[in-house]
């Protein structure tokens, strides 16, 4: 399952983002991740023959941005990057303002490793609509996956100073200045999320289990050094958010995207074969999936809390898009192994899912029945 | 019964307004046209202060452009006309018609280069010292380079770049075009190929093409309130097609800086107000109308200052008639304030396939006609002076929400910075390279380069693309060569616009260089990086340079940059078009000499809110007005500015008494909207102080429906009916719709003589009748050149000083009697000074107040001028009635004597001497 990503190239914007291509795990746990694929399975097989349809149609109608992107998607599937950016840079001369191929762009030019030309292609998004909310949260997305935390967390919080209301990019925002070592930060924007009565319940549940990773982090914290009446506040504070399943968990899984004209779906697949997606919501062994969310942005979470030995298959499901002809789901898959414990392990890991109906295997957790030893490997 | 000296008094009148017959009954406005579109310039010889040895012009010239008539004086006493491109031999005087022309003072602009306003007239000639150069009548612009060949004006040679007025003593008033740009914007507009706002244009559809519809009559009436004029234009087209109605699409292109606050159209014959309303529900229900084939209209913003009205049905062989309607502050030229009106009627049509005439053209402002045209092509340019006694130092209007005051503050001497010390200048240019640098990128160019091209010899440049990253075009700072320019801006075009703005890291690689001045070229938003206003600020301050900025771009926003510019002492300007970039070079090239006030802020006891908001600069001879809201009924009584000099803060208190004018809460209103705007503050706000203020925003649309149960229907209110019935009237002088009578005797503060009065009654009145104080009676006449009756009369010299008033008494066709009274002061003492200097960093501050005299505590003094000693002269400004100030730039010089002569309202003048201590 372990799979080389056609995305090589990325590798060093993405190394903060994602630890490529290795299985990992961590000395005194039971628990490993294989990373899986980006994208579909066989995305990158286009015959030169679909290619040379995909120039006629462009050339027969310059003005059809679908036979545009259709063109530049197929050459970057191919791999013909150089001849993809020049196609794209063609439909940029005639569509100048359009932000679907000013982020084709930002893409290709990430693949080629052109990080700040890729930047700052990606930027002009905000450039041509700096008072749009969502076109700051959507390049706050792009990246992220680039590996461009800063850069996200910029764009968030203007995206979060022009829609003060929206608790779904508030979380968004909760959680990228977790991941660049924001603790504090996070925890209040977490805890303004949890206190917020307007919040609705798919985003105010996954904030809690947010505020109390921290806040368990911080008691465990606490406790190694000797501070055992911060502890137990911050345990009491833990146990008011009456998460079910606590704050310890052997898998935790959320999944965020890029848009809110699109449902993506969560699959984890137990090694039983049980799949626990938005219509079976809850395993036999206490796997439980929270919140089917059906227009966009996430977060879905799924929950171990005991994991059972075997593999569990870690899927995206492309399900449906809004308006857009152009629409692609891409986000990200958060992994985290043995939560609120000592052996806590955090995975993030981008997809990328072209059409509606496409499946992505993200990653394979491999549960074993004992813990490595520490100091040893899988 | 005539004296000689009563001719004098008369002669003097026609050469302070040399419109001829019209001037009298002008002056209520202040005075003719500068520019009469009737007839050219006066054809008899004016005086000019001119060597007595002079020759005809030995320099051969060349027209360069001439856009109306132009005539040369040269052998002879005839006028011969001259075309674009004809060299002229032995010149000894220019004048133009309707519009202007641009003559090179011998080849390539060996003396210089000289722009000719509409209906100006220059004498010209040599002697050994070389050309001499008056303007005898109108305004011409001078621009000479160092090497070029002298030029005197006034005996005195010039250099660089001036705009030139006539002056009724036959002298030649020069202005620095550096210091007022927007003075030369008629000169650089008769470098343009398409330029004039004031009428619109329709073109219809007709199968698969679309044709320009004839304009059969377009009369403007303007009223003027304070320091703003409402200015109407009425278009009626004529569809000369036969068989089905057609669809029209009228464009119709707002001045720079005015507000567009009504439009009507005539539905089945009966002219419809538009109403302002939310864009959206505009569109829908223009689109619910038009699938029923009725009659609506939609006034939407196009691009730049252009406005697009949709009108169906425009019926075969009829008229459509369309109302345009909006406010802007008059001009300041260097003579005063002025209501200026442009048009270049040839050259839009010629863009639009057809160079129609106009069947009939009437410009009408405040009730008195100052021209009508038959068949009027070519276009035209006028510039109606308005009386400085109409404008006050602060206007109010009071509503029910609030007090809305205009202040005009003149800063005094003691808030300027002197000129920076000279020598070559380091000007760094900042050339915004992101993607919204995209549709303005030529425009852009244009501008830097022309910017760039205006630096001396001995100065140096450097250029940055900015966008998320920065690109150097040059290596350092590198001397102005062509060469160096054509490598920069090489360098920048072929930076193909990408990515965000990101200004924080743009200034900061600025200060990096050192520079003497800034200049950002862009769009001036900031998107990526720091993004605050204030830490912008800071990163800007840090460079310790002025920063200007032209703004360039179709979403630009001045918002950021007006700041930074006011805190710095730079200029900001929106640049639309190649001549708003020419005006932003000129500005720059004179900016380091130009003494000017920094980081100008403006606070008001009890105002709730005050615009600018943020810091100004004021350049010296301009003026910063402020917009303030108090509560109802309580307009402020005091401003207080503050600036920094030379890093020191100063204040000045400004004591207010306001004169109620309309149109101050409009002026208040649209700063408010642009301020939200800027924000992107909530819609609904900045849609209610459209709706309320009658000011469209960028979410607020002009409706026209049918009729009242149309409006009602769709649930529009009737506000901007409203607002049109209870603002005063724009009025064609026709007594009915005067009201309270309006017979004007101008001026209305006079000398012995013999003035006119005009009576506005109707033509078919029996008599008109006045009566004077002496008792004596005199029967008025019509006169149908000016459309009213007339009649002049004798004040002798006998007459003491003092107020009188005049019965006129108008028995109409049906046997009505009425009647109204009419006040003029007779005033023979020419008014006295105090004058006092006081000493500031780079020159001399002169106050100028006016002392009772004669038992007279009047303050009619308007004018003071004094003569420096190297000839020229220097115009105090008026800051409050009988006060005048000015600052003379010099080194010091001790036991100096300067020539102060002080005019009044009258015309009496008198002469002081002021040494400097």
């Amino acid at each position: 399952m372990r799979t080389i990503t056609r995305l090589a190239a990325l590798a060093g914007i993405l190394l903060s983002a994602a630890p490529v291509g290795a299985d990992t795990a961590v000395p005194g746990s039971r628990l490993s991740i294989v990373l899986g694929d980006r994208e579909p399975a066989g995305a990158d097989h286009v015959s030169d023959l679909a290619l040379a349809a995909l120039q006629t149609a462009v050339d027969g109608a310059p003005g059809d941005r679908t036979a545009r992107f259709a063109l530049v998607r197929a050459l970057m599937r191919a791999h013909k990057l150089d001849a993809a950016l020049t196609a794209a840079k063609a439909w940029r001369a005639v569509d100048a303002y359009n932000l679907v191929v000013v982020r084709l762009i930002g893409d290709i030019q990430s693949e080629l490793g052109q990080r700040d030309l890729a930047r700052r292609a990606y930027s002009a998004v905000v450039e041509l609509l700096p008072k749009d909310a969502s076109a700051h949260r959507a390049l706050a997305s792009v990246l992220k996956q680039a590996g461009d935390l800063q850069g996200a967390y910029d764009r968030l919080i203007v995206a979060a100073a022009m829609t003060k209301d929206d608790r779904r990019l508030a979380f968004e925002l909760a959680d990228v200045a977790n991941r660049l070592g924001k603790a504090d930060e996070a925890r209040e924007r977490f805890a303004a999320i949890v206190a917020d009565p307007t919040t609705p319940e798919a985003v105010r549940y996954p904030s809690a289990q947010r505020l109390a990773q921290i806040d368990h982090a911080a008691a465990r914290a606490a406790r190694a050094a000797g501070e055992a009446d911060r502890a137990k506040e911050l345990e009491a504070g833990l146990a008011a958010l009456k998460l079910a399943g606590g704050t310890e968990n052997d898998i935790k899984v959320y999944l965020t995207w890029d848009t809110d004209r699109s449902d993506v779906d969560l699959w984890v697949t137990s090694p039983a074969g049980e799949k626990v997606f938005y219509s079976h919501k809850n395993g036999k062994d206490g796997e439980a999936l929270y919140d089917d969310v059906t227009t966009g942005y996430g977060p879905e979470s799924y929950t171990a809390p005991h994991a059972q030995a075997g593999d569990y298959l870690v899927q995206v499901n492309y399900y449906g898009a809004g308006r857009s002809n152009f629409s692609e789901a891409r986000g990200e898959v958060v992994v985290i192994l043995d939560e609120g414990k000592a052996t806590e392990s955090r995975h993030v890991l981008p997809y990328r899912l072209y059409d509606t109906g496409q499946t992505v295997t993200v990653a394979r957790v491999h549960v074993d029945r004992h813990a490595v030893a520490l100091g040893g490997s899988k | 019964m005539i004296t000689a000296k009563l001719v004098s008094i008369r002669w003097a009148f026609l050469r302070r307004s040399f419109a001829g017959a019209l001037a009298l009954s002008l002056a209520a406005c202040g005075g003719a046209p500068k520019m009469a579109s009737t007839a050219p310039a006066p054809v008899s010889a004016p005086v000019a202060v001119m060597p007595a040895d002079l020759a005809p012009m030995t320099l051969e010239l060349e027209v360069v452009t001439a856009r109306g008539d132009l005539a040369v004086l040269a052998a002879g006493d005839d006028w011969k006309p001259v075309a674009a491109g004809a060299r002229i031999a032995g010149a000894r005087e220019l004048r133009t018609g309707r519009r202007g022309a641009i003559i090179s003072l011998g080849r390539g602009d060996a003396a210089g280069r000289l722009w000719l306003r509409a209906n100006s007239r220059v004498r010209l000639g040599q002697n050994a010292s070389g050309v001499h150069l008056a303007v005898i009548a109108g305004e011409a612009r001078l621009r000479r380079k160092d090497a070029a060949l002298p030029v005197a004006i006034d005996g005195a040679p010039v250099i660089g770049d001036l705009i030139l007025d006539a002056r009724a003593d036959g002298k030649t008033d020069r202005t620095r075009v550096g210091a007022r740009p927007e003075l030369a914007t008629w000169a650089i507009a008769l470098e343009q190929v398409e330029t004039g706002a004031g009428v619109g244009r329709m073109e219809a559809q007709a199968g698969d093409k679309t044709e320009p519809l004839a304009l059969a009559r377009v009369t403007v009436r303007v009223r003027t309130d304070g320091d703003m004029a409402t200015t109407e234009v009425e278009h009626v087209f004529h569809n000369p097609a036969d068989g089905a109605p057609r669809e029209g699409t009228f464009r119709f292109p707002v001045p720079d800086g005015a507000m567009l606050i009504g439009m009507a159209m005539e539905i089945d014959g009966k002219l419809m107000e538009g109403e302002i309303v939310e864009r959206e529900k505009a569109r829908e229900v223009y689109e619910s109308i038009v699938d029923k084939m009725e009659d609506p209209a939609l006034l939407e913003w196009e691009q730049g200052n252009w406005f697009k009205l949709r009108v169906f049905p425009i019926e075969a062989g009829k008229d459509k008639r369309v109302v345009i309607r909006y406010t802007q502050p008059l001009s300041r030229g260097a003579a005063g304030f002025a209501y200026d009106y442009a048009l270049a009627i040839d050259d839009a049509q010629a863009k639009a396939g057809a160079a129609q005439p106009i069947g009939e053209f009437a410009l009408i402002v405040d009730g008195k006609e100052v021209s009508h045209e038959s068949q009027l092509a070519g276009g035209l340019d006028l510039s109606v002076p308005i009386a400085p006694d109409k404008v006050p130092a602060a206007m109010t209007e009071a509503r029910a929400d609030g007090s809305y005051t205009a202040i005009r503050i003149h800063p005094d001497a003691a808030m300027f910075q002197a000129p920076a010390v000279s020598g070559p200048r380091k000007v760094a240019v900042v050339i915004d390279t992101s993607r919204s640098a995209l549709e303005g990128k030529a425009l852009a160019l244009t501008l830097a380069r022309q910017t760039l091209a205006e630096l001396g010899p001995a100065d140096q440049f450097a250029v940055l693309g900015a966008d998320v990253t920065i690109a150097p075009a040059t290596k350092d700072f590198v001397p102005v060569t062509p060469a160096a320019i054509d490598q920069a801006m090489a360098a920048i075009a072929a930076i193909e616009p990408d990515g965000a703005s990101d200004l924080g890291l743009a200034l900061d690689a600025v200060a990096a260089l050192h520079p003497s001045e800034v200049v950002y070229v862009g769009d001036g938003i900031p998107t990526w990086g720091e993004t605050g206003a204030d830490p912008l600020a800071a990163k800007a301050l840090a460079i310790h340079a002025p920063i200007s900025a032209a703004l360039v771009g179709k979403g630009a926003s001045s918002a950021l940059w007006t700041d930074l510019a006011g805190r710095t002492g730079g200029r900001t300007q929106v640049v639309r078009r190649a001549d708003d970039a020419a005006q932003f070079a000129l500005a720059l090239a004179d900016a380091p000499q130009v003494p000017r006030v920094v980081a100008a802020k403006v606070e008001v006891a009890g105002a709730e809110l005050v615009f600018p908001t943020a810091t100004s600069t004021v350049w010296a001879g301009d003026e910063l007005v402020a917009l303030a809201k108090t509560e109802t009924g309580k307009p402020p009584t005091e401003a207080v500015l503050t600036a920094i000099v030379n890093g020191k803060p100063v204040r000045q208190t400004i004591h207010i008494s306001a004169v109620a004018e309309p149109n101050v809460a409009r002026r208040w209103a649209r700063d408010q909207i642009a301020s939200l705007e800027a924000a992107s503050g909530d819609k609904d706000t900045i849609v209610k102080l459209s709706q309320d203020f009658g000011v469209l925003s960028r979410y607020t649309s002009l409706l026209v429906l049918e009729n009242d149960e149309a409006y009602k229907q769709h649930q529009i209110e009737r506000k901007q009916q409203e607002l049109a019935a209870a603002t005063p009237a724009i009025t064609g002088g026709d007594l009915d719709s005067l009201g309270a009578r309006q017979a004007s005797l101008s001026p209305d503060e006079i000398q012995p003589g013999d003035p006119e009065i005009k009576i506005p009654a109707p033509r078919d009145a029996r008599s008109v009748v006045v009566t004077f104080p002496f008792g004596e009676t005199k029967l008025a006449e019509w006169d149908a050149e000016v459309d009213a009756w007339m009649v002049r009369f004798l004040i002798d010299n006998q007459t003491p000083d003092g107020e009188y008033q005049a019965r006129v008494t108008i028995t109409h066709a049906d046997g009505r009697v009425e009647t109204t009274t009419l006040s003029y002061t007779v005033d023979t003492q020419a008014p006295a000074m105090k004058l006092t200097v006081t000493r500031i960093a780079g020159g001399y501050a002169i106050t100028a107040r006016q002392l009772a005299s004669g038992g007279s505590r009047r303050k009619d003094a308007d004018r003071v001028e004094i003569t420096l000693p190297d000839g020229t002269s220097l115009m105090l400004d008026q800051i409050e009635r009988g006060k005048f100030t000015g600052i003379w730039w010099t080194a010091p010089v001790s036991g100096a004597s300067l020539r102060v002569v002080v005019r009044d309202n009258a015309l009496n003048q008198a002469a002081q001497e002021l040494v400097i201590q």
